[in-house]
């Protein structure tokens, strides 16, 4: 049984992910020549071969071909496997003969000169980057960053398509129609937004003559005027800049008659705001006025008659009728004064006495520079000059004609793609280093997921910045600013799956309280500890191993560390020492164990997975078609332990178990955390059993073992370090890559005593060939 | 209450006109704002194609009837057509080769959803080198696309996942996609109902007059020039694939240059919003869905698009439907081994889909066009990547058709094709149908006999 269990697994799990089955079809370069190091064949012909070789190799590979195979990339894969399997006592089977230890020894350091050796050969070389777009969260803070103002219509942008994980992979980003109209619009939302055509002395005027206004209730007559002979309402929507103080006028006049004066009764978006006695007469017309407070975008206000009067037998023939006549109403303002936003500080001169013509040329090269991330051209330059001269002759207005300008540069290419220009230079497949004000870029949309500032931009103007020691001390500055917080809530967030928050639906039944303030408590959670053992040059197992998170009191309580909420503290996030060692680190923190389980129970599949995918390197290959599900399906599964029981159940079939048994095993470690993570300790199914059996022997029973075993991992930094990869260069990490981010992490332990941090892994990515050079494009010209 | 002759009712249109739109103000719920204008359909009758796309797979004997030919008392899954069941046509033994592994391993939902509509198949990478083929509502739209402001509409419920993997080393281009413009280049889908209906007709929350949106569409129109002539001075300096992204935005631009630049439509009807969509978008997903199948409608109706995609779910979708009674997530119930009470979940959810369905089709049937139908001016397909939810094939899929494709199909039967029919068989039908003299669609190997 155990070598059904174990055996199997194993292989498995290596022949599905390294086999034909994943491999991409090799790349005709790829495919040169290479040859196999003489003590791995030694090896896997000792100790390998009696299984993965033909016929009928288990888990379909065959290692004892090796030697012909032509993707070199998935020669790699298999050795990196191979080495992991051996290292960890799972290869080969515990039942079968073992290597001695100095023929491991001697088998991993092959390994190791043979992935050294083909990385250094790869002929990808830093490999190529697709041409990126900027996320919808790059979106967000680089126009935050460079005007000042955000726009909701960002909602309105189509999800972006994930490759590897990200959403920033050039590869897997989509641009169709719609994201042109959206992007559009946004454009010119953001521009509006960011130079608003208010003069403070001079507020707008919006005029609205009363006879053309809409009926809202009773038949007014209308002619030069609104007459409101009997009770009735006149209204008109009004579009806004902004919130604001505004000043409503109204100019009317009553027949007036009875003991009051006609009244006007005005509601701002059908709710009652004043009257106004109206007590002018025909011929002497008032303006009634007041200032209130209206909202940016719609607003609908109207103008009501309510205390009609008439008595047509009355003696008096002047006493008989009362009637309201409105002539016209206007919105003056907005009338409060604001702060200028940056981008009017950055560009509105109300003061200057040099004409706009003159000043433009100016402004011009900042903006481009600032937008497009790099200096303008001539002819861009004059170009845009065009477009916003253009506009002013139309319309007079330096304001409105910056705002065109501004939206152009929004919509243009040269902002939304990250270019990087200069991959015709030489012939294909020559390596170059990226120009100084691609690499600012590459380096402010890691770090900041913003573009580059202007300490980046004079650096790359000077062609600094790719200087080596330059290139450090602006990443050091880069981290210490508080906007590479971007490295938690957008790396961090997809890196651990935690944007998945939204898109849980935890039963509400079985599992209450689970509301937006938790949710968003939740995720916080993970983005403040992320930063914190970032900020701090935190040991990067302290992610895993820390006795402490960050909560507020929601979390506390949710938790159970704390009986009560203080007063009004829903936002602040302290450091909680845990007196257990269950909780603290990534493990127990609730955001993870929710986006891990299902809506009506926990997972420790996903839970596993999890692991393997995010925290170990380890992904393991999707069930084979058609196995993917218990037999007797999930309905049934309500406790853990009738979980367990269906689980152990279906590792007896060898196809599944070759993955499950480590997948589950560090799952079952969850176990004491229900869906919403909270500790529990016993379910509809009983006590809880935590406990598990890894496939090298190791046991565990609680968080605790979890911790210990994932923090200590090997595999931990190089996990992460590849990952940040992926999210700084855009895309995959190929095996040749993965090689040498494990050699730069070698170096870097051997070459000093403290643990390694998030800072030298984030480090080790910029130095990077891949981050720093370019392969030349093929170029082809039509 | 004197001079009442001197009184006169504003004419309601004529101060729309004045003041643009008004909405959202319960005030002026009777009035009926001039967003867009149904064309003059009388007259045209065109054909309409929408294709609709169910998530993991499905019940198969709740879904086919009994027997071939006459449709009769349908199944559970289908029961709410029963009354509709003249206008459909089910298709059973249609097969997506292209949905199969080939060699590829597990990631059936992303094949599913990439090769629905493709019959290709997808290439397997997490992004680097998304390749599928040109889906039959984009190849409809090249044919028949320009005679409409829009060329296509792609509509969806979920916007897609924001972390992790979507399956199986399948970038989530395949698994949130329907539509493929061409091989590399999926058309993104919009999920809101008030976003569609504004995008369609125009800015619900404008209270701008003609005159002010004439500006704006002139500021766009010369930040689009702008653009595109960055577009092409940047094309000469980039490699292959960078260009090949950029000739995205390019062919983006052109489009809609040329849709700023059509003229509106006739003015013979106006065109109102659903009533749901003022009060934002109304409650949980069964009233969004209604909502969307609303504007959808209404789209169809006003020829502002002949052709639509809609996307029910993203290919893998774990919604709970909770106002079913149903809290387990839908992927996960398709993982049913067989347990009767899963079964039973995963075929109520099919139910109130096409339940939903049914609601749309009973409204295109409802629109009378000419001395017709609006459903029978059309041909809508309905189905799922996926057969057997649990077995993860894609073999025998549940397809139906509603609709007629004004008298080109003869509805109302069940017809059951020789094992091993592409469905692209039945793309290349629709596209003849729709007058293209297309010889090929993917892997197709003729036209479905008797469709």
């Amino acid at each position: 049984m155990f070598r059904g269990l174990i055996f199997p697994c194993l292989l498995l799990m290596a022949g599905s992910l390294l086999g034909q089955a994943d491999a991409p079809k090799p790349a005709a370069e790829a495919s040169s020549s290479w040859s196999l190091d003489s003590g791995l064949e030694q090896f896997f012909g000792a100790h390998c071969n009696d299984c993965h070789s033909r016929p009928d190799p288990d888990a379909g590979l065959d290692l004892s071909s090796m030697k012909t195979w032509k993707d070199r990339d998935r020669v790699q894969r298999v050795i990196r496997w191979a080495r992991r399997r051996v290292q960890g006592q799972e290869m080969p089977p515990p039942d079968t003969d073992q290597p001695r230890p100095a023929e491991k020894a001697s088998f991993v350091a092959a390994a190791n000169k043979m992935l050294r050796r083909m990385a250094d050969e790869d002929p990808q070389g830093p490999g190529r980057v697709r041409v990126r777009r900027l996320s919808r969260y790059e979106f967000e803070r680089t126009v935050v960053d460079i005007l000042g103002v955000k726009s909701k219509l960002i909602e309105s942008l189509p999800a972006d398509d994930l490759g590897y994980g990200f959403d920033n992979i050039g590869g897997a980003m989509s641009f169709s129609l719609l994201h042109l109209e959206k992007f559009q619009a946004l454009a010119e939302d953001l521009a509006e937004r960011a130079l608003r055509d208010e003069d403070p002395d001079n507020p707008a005027r919006r005029r609205f003559v009363a006879a053309d206004m809409t009926v809202v209730t009773g038949e007014p007559g209308m002619d030069s005027h609104a007459n409101l002979f009997a009770s009735a309402t006149i209204g008109q929507i009004v579009k806004l800049p902004r919130d604001g103080e505004y000043l409503i006028r109204v100019q009317a006049w009553g027949d007036q008659a009875g003991d009051e004066a006609a009244r006007l009764d005005v509601e701002i978006d059908n709710v009652g705001w004043r009257s106004f006695d109206v007590s002018a007469t025909r011929n002497k017309a008032k303006i009634y006025e007041q200032r209130t407070k209206l909202k940016t975008g719609v607003n609908s206000i109207t103008l009501g008659f309510n205390n009609d009067f008439y008595r047509p037998n009355h003696p008096d023939k002047n006493a008989r009728d009362r009637n309201l006549h409105l002539q016209w109403m206007e919105i003056v303002g907005p009338l409060d004064a604001q702060d200028p936003t940056k981008a009017e500080a950055w560009l509105v001169d109300r003061k200057s006495n040099r004409p706009f013509k003159r000043r433009l040329k100016r402004l011009v090269r900042d903006m481009i520079a600032r937008i497009w991330r790099r200096p303008a051209t001539g002819s861009e330059s004059n170009r845009l000059s065009k477009l916003i001269l253009k506009e002013y002759e139309v319309s007079n207005n330096e304001v409105l004609s910056l705002r065109l300008g501004l939206q152009a540069l929004l919509s243009s290419p040269h902002f939304l793609f990250r270019m990087e220009p200069g991959s015709l230079r030489g012939k294909k497949g020559r390596t170059y280093e990226l120009s100084n004000f691609s690499l600012a870029t590459r380096l402010s949309y890691f770090l900041w997921s913003m573009g580059p500032d202007a300490a980046l931009l004079e650096l790359a103007a000077k062609k600094k910045l790719s200087e080596p020691a330059v290139l450090t001390a602006q990443v050091d500055r880069m981290l210490k600013d508080q906007k590479s917080r971007a490295l938690a809530e957008n790396f961090a967030a997809q890196w651990l799956e935690i944007r998945n928050l939204d898109a849980a639906t935890p039963d509400p039944e079985r599992f209450a309280g689970f509301d937006d303030e938790l949710k968003e408590s939740m995720g916080q959670e993970t983005i403040e500890f992320f930063d914190h053992i970032l900020r701090q040059r935190r040991p990067v197992s302290e992610l895993i191993d820390a006795n402490y998170s960050l909560l507020n009191d929601r979390l506390a309580v949710h938790y159970g560390v704390k009986k009560d909420r203080a007063e009004g503290d829903a936002n602040g996030f302290r450091r909680h020492e845990f007196s257990q060692g269950n909780r603290g680190g990534l493990l127990g923190q609730a955001a993870i164990l929710v986006v891990t389980s299902n809506p009506t129970r926990t997972s420790p599949v996903k839970r596993g997975k999890w692991v393997l995918d995010n925290l170990l390197d380890a992904p393991p290959a999707a069930p084979p078609p058609g196995n993917d599900s218990f037999a007797g399906g999930e309905e049934g599964i309500n406790s853990t332990a009738s979980l367990r029981e269906r689980l152990a159940k279906h590792r007896e079939d060898p196809l599944c178990a070759s993955c499950h048994v480590k997948m589950d095993a560090l799952g079952f470690g969850f176990e004491n955390y229900d869906v919403l993570g909270r500790w529990r300790t016993s379910d509809e199914g009983g006590i809880i059993d935590a406990s598990a059996v890894l496939p090298n022997g190791s046991k565990l029973a609680t968080p605790v073992d979890l911790k210990r075993i994932i923090a200590a991992d090997p595999d931990l930094p190089l996990a992460i370090a590849k990952k940040l990869f992926v999210y700084a260069v855009g895309r995959e990490a190929k095996p040749a890559d993965v090689t040498r981010l494990e050699g730069s992490l070698a170096e870097k332990k051997a070459s000093r005593s403290k643990p390694l941090n998030l800072r030298d892994l984030v480090m080790l990515v910029v130095t990077s060939d891949a981050f720093r050079l370019r392969r030349a494009a093929r170029v082809k010209r039509n | 209450m004197a001079n009442v002759n001197r009184k006169f009712k504003l004419d309601r249109r004529t101060f729309l006109r004045g003041s643009g739109v008004c909405l959202g103000l319960p005030w002026l719920d009777a009035m009926v704002p001039a967003f867009g204008h149904f064309a003059d359909i009388e007259r045209t009758a065109p054909q309409r194609f929408a294709f609709m796309f169910a998530p993991n797979g499905m019940k198969m004997d709740d879904w086919t009837p009994k027997s071939k030919g006459k449709l009769g008392k349908l199944p559970f899954i289908l029961k709410p057509l029963q009354d509709l069941r003249s206008e459909i046509t089910v298709l059973s033994r249609l097969d997506l080769e292209g949905g199969q592994a080939q060699g590829d391993g597990p990631g059936d939902h992303a094949r599913a959803s990439a090769s629905f509509l493709t019959s290709a198949h997808p290439k397997k990478t997490g992004g680097a080198d998304i390749m599928n083929g040109v889906s039959i509502d984009q190849r409809l739209a090249e044919h028949m696309g320009q005679s409409t402001r829009f060329a296509s509409l792609e509509l969806g419920m979920e916007r897609g996942r924001s972390a992790g993997n979507c399956d199986s080393g399948y970038s989530c281009a395949y698994t949130n996609n329907i539509s493929w413009r061409s091989p590399t280049t999926p058309v993104a889908k919009e999920t809101q109902p008030r976003a569609v209906f504004q995008r369609l007709f125009g800015d619900l929350d404008s209270a701008e007059g003609r005159a002010a949106q004439l500006e704006r569409e002139r500021r766009r129109q010369s930040v689009l020039d702008f653009a595109l002539d960055d577009a092409k001075k940047l094309r000469s300096k980039l490699g292959a694939q960078d260009r090949a992204k950029l000739d995205d935005y390019f062919d983006a631009v052109r489009r809609l240059e040329k849709r700023l630049s059509a003229k509106p439509n006739d003015n013979k009807a106006a065109v109102s919003p659903p009533k749901n969509l003022l009060s934002g978008n109304g409650g949980g997903f069964e009233n969004r869905l209604d909502l969307m199948y609303e504007v959808l409608t209404l789209a169809l109706q006003s020829d502002s698009t002949r052709i639509a995609t809609f996307m029910l779910g993203n290919a893998g979708s774990n919604r709970s439907y909770r106002f079913l009674g149903v809290a387990s997530g839908h992927h996960v119930l398709s993982h049913h081994g067989e347990d009767p009470e899963a079964l039973k979940k995963l075929a109520k959810i099919s139910h109130f889909h096409i339940d939903a369905f049914f609601r749309f089709l009973r409204r295109l049937a409802d629109i009378k066009e000419a001395d017709t139908t609006l459903l029978r001016n059309s041909l809508i397909l309905y189905g799922s990547g996926l057969a057997h939810s649990d077995h993860h094939h894609h073999r025998g899929l549940p397809l139906l058709v509603a609709g007629r494709a004004r008298g080109r199909v003869k509805a109302g039967r069940h017809l059951v094709f020789k094992k091993g029919t592409p469905a692209a068989n039945l793309y290349l039908s629709i596209l003849k149908k729709a007058g293209a003299k297309d010889a090929q669609f993917g892997d197709s190997t003729g036209v479905l006999p008797s469709f």
